[in-house]
């Protein structure tokens, strides 16, 4: 018998600590990921018709010995793979140049960061919780009377018109109403906690709600389907037959389980958020984020800066989505971790 | 397989056909196994604990040997973990065999690609455990039937009749081809994964646990239209034979011309159904009968009782690996893999001490071709 | 509904020592009905169930899915309360009734008073909590005690189910446990409050047949040593035959047959009953050709069928069994009931089916 249950249970921790592999497992697919992030978005601009950085570089008035003459100064005639390494070498050694603002590009990022980051946290704090209190609110009211239902139904309606709208609006309105109209808050730009934490408030609270519009409709469906598949379990009926509160069913039991999807959700959106996904909102809020930095370096077809922001993003995905294993790993002992 | 003697093949081939005793009222001169599975071996490599490097190894299947006759019917029982899944699994080559060969209708399927797998698969077809989950819920039972007919070249406009065909024969009705698999009883279901598998016209039907998920009483009814399925063959046709696996002996009995028992990744004993339930060698067969619930209040405590559950697969005992929990079990048993080892009335077993075998029978016993490789054979018949 | 039924707490007099005398039922059931109302439409799955259990007796609740025995077992502690479902009739627990009890008294009642055991140990418990912190979390539901105290008698209760290595045990998750050990922590939690009574909702079912033999000698181990109470909820009437003093019958959620064990397998009335005995398999007999079934499937709880609510199934139906028939003591000892309108002589003769009882 004791053989049986040795081998079957006892989660054996001999040989490498499984933390150093897991890392390592991940720092090398990491490596990989931004590898081929940076290789696909140097290739695509130099594919796409306009994308000659040599035209950038110029500017408009530039006669054709001008370009020609930039074009070998910054080594635009040397073969692709060349200019790929160099520009690699360049960012990671931070002395990447802007070819449309001549102004390094990595400086540029660490200025922009502070509001991203104010935004993401912010915002992925706010929309979580609204999200888990919408989710379980609408699960509760779907296994209630036929007046609750049709409450849950009104959850569902408003949630999928947040999921639908889109950012810009949302973050149009927002401003004419509550900034423009009832003055409560300034019209966007932003200010660093550093300077004056009030101001800082003031200036987030309006993006941090237009992405919580966004984000906890989707969130609050995504957990109420959860916590409906929950409360069928076999497992949520032995909780209630051993006479514990139906609160106590619903929190230690129901939610906590229910919660496992959603924080990988979590990780991944705030990855995408923090990595200047939410450039709508950024540029209607004008916050200058990483966001807002992207979109204006797409527009001029800088290849520079676009690149550094995919590799920040890849970066960010990437770390957070280990981060988000480990959160469910502590959380759920059957994921294991690879 | 590769790289073993000739010779031993042969003796295999010979061995193989020995153990398949074919069933009496189907088969005539034709003496080819349909499924001859030869020394298979399925280990899985398992990650251990939380993510880390260092592999363990489950050893599913250890060196089994058996083999299906046309028309035959063979029942494979033993706990879960014995591998039991595996084998039936394996032979449908949707797991991949560490070692041995697996031979269907005379040809090697062992290592046969996806293409040349096709037509195999038409001819073997495999009925799942749980009827809810290997139907698609969203597909009629008409759909359902009409996949694998078409495959099968069914024209079109015959499809509808020959489906109901289908139904008829397991036992359901022309009504039930617009029903949804969540409408039917879980006996229907099966029916319906019955019909399914039938709908190829397969000579091997696999049966993975087919009844476990059912109620006992209908259970009997699926039982017995498994029984139907053999007898009603038409004169001149392919007579259709069964793998079946399941845990319950008294379920196995009832289906099987055959029986091989498992434990732990390896064959213990086989032979004629009645014959094993009625007199078993090996004590775990013993056991596995003790735990038949009994039909009579007052039938007293079940004979001898198994304690435990088997060991870990991916580090099974030494020796004989029920030893641990074998009443009978001795030194040797621990120290020595019993051979498995074919008596004279053509019954093998694989143990030091076996039950109700007398002297001259254990001397007239020898070690059987499908005995384990690693099994050490001069000391077989140790009574 | 039920005229005559006077279903007195039978104490199995000449089975199990275990039992008392006789005196007010534990628990207590009158004409209990169950409706859910669903997406597809009105589902009746109990319909006017009535019985007693006495205090230590084991009573099995045998018939197929659909019959009703799993809703009529959870439904003794309001485990089927909840929107769309619609209960009544009465249950008295120790002469308390639980129909009308409030969601605070219930609670009280289950775990400590009516403790449950389902079907699949590895849904049935949470596959992310320690087991030992479930047992505790029951534990402490029932008194005013401490985590480490609530920690020692779990792994205590683990100990009485027979579990190896329980201080261990109680810190494993419940995949990392076999099957069996995974029940015998599902009887540790039931056990670990010390209930009147125990229900097992199919609590082998899912298991090897080995394990299967060894959890329900558990079962009947640990009753014996506490003296409580048990229904046993089985598809299987093989399951029952060592254990249960009594045994229900149920059918399309009517109780077509109760009696004694001894009654029920030596002189079955209903022929539903006679199905469900005829399947189960003896080993000793030669085998049969074709294992005796019950034909068809059960009915449609939406529009049960009139009358008898076998006779769509039963060889032996004639027109009579179209108007309804009622549960009656139709033996004549007075506590063995059946729903079958044929003449007990005729009975004794139908059900000879090749040496044994059977449809």
């Amino acid at each position: 018998m004791s053989a049986v249950a040795q081998a079957r249970s006892l989660p054996t921790r001999r040989g490498g600590h499984p933390l150093l592999a897991f890392a390592v497992r991940r720092l090398a697919a990491m490596v990989l990921v931004l590898f081929a992030i940076s290789l696909l978005t140097f290739l695509i601009f130099q594919v796409i018709p306009n994308g000659d950085p040599a035209l950038r570089l110029a500017g408009k008035l530039a006669t054709a010995q001008e370009i020609k003459d930039i074009r070998i100064q910054w080594g635009f005639d040397k073969p692709i793979w060349v200019q790929y390494l160099r520009m690699m070498e360049q960012i990671f050694t931070g002395k990447v140049i802007s070819y449309t603002q001549r102004v390094n590009v990595i400086d540029e990022v660490g200025e922009a960061l502070p509001a991203t980051i104010s935004l993401t946290v912010g915002a992925s704090v706010l929309w979580l919780m609204l999200g888990v209190g919408l989710g379980l609110m609408g699960a509760l009211l779907a296994r209630g009377g036929r007046l609750a239902r049709i409450g849950d139904r009104a959850l569902g309606a408003l949630a999928m018109t947040g999921i639908s709208m889109p950012a810009f609006l949302v973050g149009d309105l927002l401003l004419f109403y509550l900034g423009y109209k009832l003055r409560l808050f300034p019209l966007g730009g932003y200010v660093p906690l550093t300077e004056d934490p009030w101001q800082w408030l003031t200036h987030m609270i309006l993006p941090w709600l237009s992405l919580t519009v966004l984000f906890a409709g989707f969130y609050s469906r995504v957990l109420r389907a959860s916590i409906l598949d929950t409360m069928g379990e076999s497992y949520v009926r032995t909780a209630r037959a051993k006479g514990i509160s139906s609160r106590r069913v619903m929190l230690a039991h129901v939610l906590r389980n229910s919660l496992l999807p959603i924080v990988s959700l979590w990780g991944l959106d705030f990855a995408a958020v923090l990595g200047g996904g939410a450039l709508l909102t950024e540029t209607v809020f004008n916050l200058h984020g990483v966001g807002q930095y992207a979109a204006e370096s797409t527009q001029r077809l800088d290849i520079p800066p676009i690149l550094v922001i995919t590799l920040l993003t890849a970066f960010v995905v990437v770390v957070l989505s280990a981060v988000t294993d480990l959160l469910q790993a502590a959380l759920d002992p059957r994921v294991r971790l690879r | 397989m590769s790289g073993r003697p000739a010779e031993r093949d042969d003796r295999l081939a010979e061995g193989a056909v020995g153990i398949g005793r074919p069933n009496r009222k189907r088969v005539g001169a034709d003496q080819t196994p349909l499924l001859e599975i030869s020394h298979l071996s399925v280990h899985f490599p398992v990650r251990r604990g939380f993510g880390r490097g260092a592999r363990d190894v489950v050893h599913a299947l250890d060196d089994v040997t058996i083999a299906v006759a046309p028309g035959e019917s063979l029942g494979i029982v033993g706990e879960s973990g014995c591998g039991k899944s595996t084998l039936i699994r394996c032979a449908a080559r949707l797991v991949d065999a560490t070692a041995g060969s697996i031979r269907f209708e005379g040809s090697e399927i062992t290592r046969a690609s996806r293409r040349a797998l096709a037509p195999v698969r038409r001819r073997m077809q495999m009925v799942f455990q749980d009827p809810e989950a290997s139907l698609n819920p969203r597909r009629s039972v008409g759909q359902i039937l009409a996949t694998p007919l078409r495959l099968r070249g069914v024209e079109r406009d015959r499809l509808e009749a020959e489906a109901v065909a289908l139904l008829n024969e397991v036992g359901l009705e022309r009504e039930h081809m617009h029903s949804h698999p969540h409408e039917l009883s879980g006996g229907q279901r099966q029916r319906v994964g019955i019909a399914r598998a039938l709908a190829m016209q397969p000579r091997l039907l696999l049966l993975d646990e087919p009844v476990s998920a059912l109620d006992v009483s209908v259970r009997a009814q699926i039982v017995n239209l498994l029984a139907d399925l053999r007898e009603q063959v038409a004169p001149g046709a392919v007579p259709l034979a069964m793998l079946f696996v399941a845990h319950d002996l008294a379920i196995v009995r009832q289906v099987s011309d055959r029986i091989a028992v498992m434990y732990l990744g390896k064959i213990v004993e086989s032979g004629p159904a009645e014959q094993l339930c009625r007199a078993p060698i090996h004590p775990y067969t013993q056991a596995l009968l003790a735990a038949v619930p009994k039909a009579y209040p007052g039938a007293g405590p079940p004979r001898a009782q198994l304690a435990g559950e088997p060991p870990s697969a991916i580090t099974p005992p030494s020796g004989c690996r029920f030893h641990p929990r074998c009443p009978y079990a001795s030194e040797v048993c621990a120290a020595v893999e019993p051979p498995l080892v074919r008596y004279p009335d053509g019954r093998l077993a694989a143990c030091h001490h076996p039950l109700g075998v007398n002297e001259a029978q254990a001397v007239a016993a020898e070690v059987s071709p499908a005995s384990p490789l690693s099994a050490a054979p001069q000391t077989h018949a140790a009574v | 509904m039920q005229a005559s039924t006077e279903a007195q707490p039978v104490s199995g007099v000449n089975m199990e020592p275990s039992t008392p005398a006789q005196g007010a039922p534990l628990l207590s059931v009158r004409d209990l009905s169950v409706t859910f109302h669903g997406g597809r439409g009105v589902v009746q799955a109990v319909a006017g169930v009535s019985f007693s259990v006495a205090p230590g007796e084991a009573l099995a609740i045998v018939g197929e899915s659909g019959s009703g025995k799993s809703a009529t077992a959870l439904s003794l502690t309001g485990l089927t309360r909840e929107a769309g479902a619609q209960l009544h009739g009465s249950i008295e627990f120790e002469g308390a009734d639980l129909m009308g009890a409030s969601q605070i008294q219930l609670r009280q009642v289950r775990g400590a008073g009516i403790a449950m055991v389902f079907q699949d140990p590895m849904s049935a418990l949470n596959p992310v909590q320690r087991i030992g912190s479930q047992i505790a979390e029951q534990v402490r539901a029932h008194g005013d005690i401490s985590k480490a105290q609530a920690g020692e008698r779990a792994v205590a209760a683990l100990q009485a189910a027979g579990v190896p290595e329980p201080q261990l045990r109680s810190r494993s998750y419940p995949h990392e446990l076999s099957g069996g050990m995974r029940q015998r922590a599902m009887i540790a939690m039931a056990l670990s409050c010390s209930p009147r009574l125990l229900v097992a909702d199919e609590p082998t079912t899912a298991l090897d047949v080995t394990v299967q033999a060894q959890i329900l000698a558990e079962l009947r181990r640990l009753r014996e040593q506490t003296g409580m109470a048990v229904i046993l909820v089985t598809h299987d009437l093989g399951v029952v035959a060592g254990f249960a003093d009594r045994v229900l019958v149920m059918y399309a959620g009517q109780i077509v047959e109760q009696g004694s064990v001894s009654e029920i397998f030596a002189d079955p009335q209903h022929p539903y009953t006679w199905g469900l005995l005829g399947s189960i398999a003896d080993m000793t007999a030669e085998r049969p050709r074709r294992l005796p079934a019950i034909s068809g499937a059960p009915p449609s709880l939406q529009r049960p069928p009139s009358g008898c609510r076998f006779h769509p199934r039963c060889p032996h139906a004639h027109e009579a069994c179209l108007a309804d028939v009622e549960l009656l003591s139709r033996v004549r000892d007075g506590e063995h009931l059946d729903r079958c309108l044929l003449e007990v002589d005729a009975k004794r003769s139908l059900r000879m089916r090749g040496g044994g009882i059977g449809l």
